[in-house]
């Protein structure tokens, strides 16, 4: 694996003893030869194109899904390398997009979190194999991360199992819903997508499962590989 | 085939690393040279060689399609052995391993899907809806009920592509649509967009990534892009049917959360030649039909 630890110094201080003992991974340079690939095209000339390959796109979808917001605009324009002035404005717009549960509670229940995390269908759209709106939307976290022992799961983030040795602090707490409901109000052009909020995956209560499932001590996520597999 | 539909349900995605270890033991696949994707390069050869005895069920695909591209039909009740895909009107071999390319009579840069619905119009006299029903937006099924089914553009497809078999791809970059094309291909590659904040990069830029433990081509390696390329259209076990390159470019914009992606639009002609660009800088060879394990 070839994702570099480094910490971010734009993290806030009381987030630091969060991720002790597992460094943040900030987002890494793409493959040096070809740093200037965003250049080799201008984004309205892009776009144009996107408009005709995407003739079945309603307004709506359109401006949600293939539009860049103003974060990754930043990413795209910068090849996931902003500087420390673009992170801060980054970081203060994803700060502000965050909403939490309504009761306040930003712990759920894992069971629930569970069939989130794995689940792999949700806001596909289109014609062949689309998925039911009508259904709630999993997030698919075992593409990138290991989480639970003997469950397989992907590289390209840091694994999660025994996340729940950090706590339940409200700091803990809220750092895990922060990054997930919006990993870059914490990391900058993280890989790792925006889960909460308009035009992404994931309700304010599913996050709130989510963070059950990595924080609860009951939960697989900190349980031995036996209880796990399933 | 019975086997296959073993191996196809074998497929589901919890059952894939038990499944690869399981084929990994039993088939010690000889590793083509390569520039550092090995993981990759050892699960598709497993993949190909789970398909024993070299019984690629794609490979009645390619008699079918040749019957289909022979048979008169549309409208005009013409078959499409006049079709031109770039080498002159009914020249199959070697046309696809030079595609995509800018083509004048439509104006545009094209695959080979593209071509052929272009012929379906042009020769046999389907209208631009009967093409549009019946390809562009194929019947609508939610994912519960099931994957999607083939298609004729795959059949006829896999006939033509094959007629390349042995060569290696020739894509060039030779005029100012083909640059277009290009770049546009290279800016997709990397451009973040989507409800999951991705670009084709995250996952085909490096070596060593897996989802879900499953080893992910990176496709900016030369070798790894010819071999990806050279497989489509391909046999997918999951879906038991061909697939072509322009559903594996949707499979992967599908998960990316963008909007269902035409095929033959500039976006699927631009990855394509992006992507064709980089298998034509390796050695490998055109060897249809190719195999893979799911979508
Ligand atoms: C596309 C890959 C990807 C997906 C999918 C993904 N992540 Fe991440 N995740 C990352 C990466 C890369 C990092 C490290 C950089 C960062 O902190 O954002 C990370 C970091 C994290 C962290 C912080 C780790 C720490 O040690 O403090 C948590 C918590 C997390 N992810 C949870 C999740 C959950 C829960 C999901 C599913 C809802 C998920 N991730 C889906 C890539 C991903
Ligand atoms: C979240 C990760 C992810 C992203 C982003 C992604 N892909 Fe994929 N891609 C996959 C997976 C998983 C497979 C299937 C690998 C397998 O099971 O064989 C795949 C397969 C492919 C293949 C066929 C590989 C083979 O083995 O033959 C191509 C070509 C491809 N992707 C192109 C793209 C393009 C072009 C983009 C951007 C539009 C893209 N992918 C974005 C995960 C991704």
């Amino acid at each position: 694996m070839n994702i570099k630890p480094k910490l971010n110094p734009l993290l806030h201080a009381s987030m630091l003893f969060a991720l002790a003992g597992s460094a943040a991974f900030a987002a890494e340079p793409g493959p040096a030869s070809w740093a200037d690939a965003n250049k080799s095209m201008d984004y309205d000339t892009f776009m144009q194109a996107a408009k005709s390959s995407f003739p079945y796109a309603t307004p709506e979808e359109f401006k949600l899904r293939v539009e860049n917001d103003p974060t990754l605009k930043t990413c795209n324009a910068t090849m996931d390398q902003p500087n420390a002035a673009q992170s801060a404005e980054i970081i203060k717009f994803e700060q502000a997009r965050i909403q939490y549960p309504k009761d306040g509670k930003m712990v759920g229940d894992w069971q629930q979190g569970e069939k989130w995390a794995k689940g792999t269908t949700g806001g596909r759209i289109g014609f062949a194999d689309a998925d039911n709106p009508n259904l709630p939307s999993g997030s698919n976290c075992f593409a990138c991360h290991v989480m639970i022992p003997g469950f397989p799961g992907g590289n390209m983030g840091p694994s999660l199992v025994g996340y729940g040795k950090r706590g339940q602090s409200p700091a803990i707490l809220k750092y895990t819903y922060d990054h997930v409901y919006d990993s870059k109000s914490i990391v900058p052009c993280t890989i790792m997508p925006r889960y909460g909020g308009q035009g992404h995956l994931l309700t304010a209560s599913q996050v709130a499962d989510i963070v059950a499932l990595l924080t609860d001590p009951q939960s697989p996520v900190n349980q031995p590989e036996k209880t796990a597999a399933k | 085939m019975k086997n296959n539909t073993k191996i196809a349900t074998a497929w589901g995605l919890t059952l894939i690393a038990a499944a690869l270890q399981v084929s990994l033991a039993a088939n010690p696949a000889p590793n083509p040279v390569n520039q550092g994707n090995d993981d990759y390069v050892e699960y598709q050869n497993n993949v190909d060689a789970s398909l024993a005895d070299g019984a690629n069920p794609g490979a009645f695909t390619v008699d079918d399609g040749k019957a289909l591209f022979l048979k008169a039909r549309g409208p005009n009740h013409k078959n499409l052995s006049t079709c031109d895909f770039g080498l002159g009107p009914g020249v199959l071999k070697g046309a696809y391993s030079e595609l995509p390319r800018y083509f004048k009579d439509t104006g545009r840069v094209q695959g080979l899907e593209g071509r052929l619905m272009t012929c379906m119009k042009t020769i046999q006299g389907y209208s631009e809806d009967d093409i549009k029903k019946k390809y562009l937006m194929p019947e609508y099924k939610t994912a519960d009920e099931g994957d999607s089914t083939g298609s004729d553009l795959a059949t006829l497809a896999t006939y033509v592509a094959a007629q390349s078999n042995g060569l290696k791809f020739d894509t060039k970059i030779d005029d100012p649509h083909m640059e277009k094309a290009y770049h546009l291909g290279e800016y997709m590659f990397f451009h973040r967009w989507g409800e999951m904040d991705l670009n084709c990069a995250t996952c085909h830029g490096y070596n060593g990534r897996t989802v879900r433990g499953v080893p992910l081509p990176n496709l900016l390696d030369t070798h790894t892009a010819g071999m990806v390329m050279a497989a489509f259209p391909a046999y997918v076990i999951k879906d038991g049917t061909m697939r072509t390159q322009w559903w594996r470019n949707e499979r992967c914009v599908m998960a990316m959360r963008l909007p269902w992606l035409k095929t033959d639009s500039d976006l699927d002609n631009a990855l394509t030649t992006f992507m064709r660009v980089q298998a034509t800088k390796s050695d490998v060879k055109i060897n249809i039909p190719g195999s893979k394990a799911r979508a």
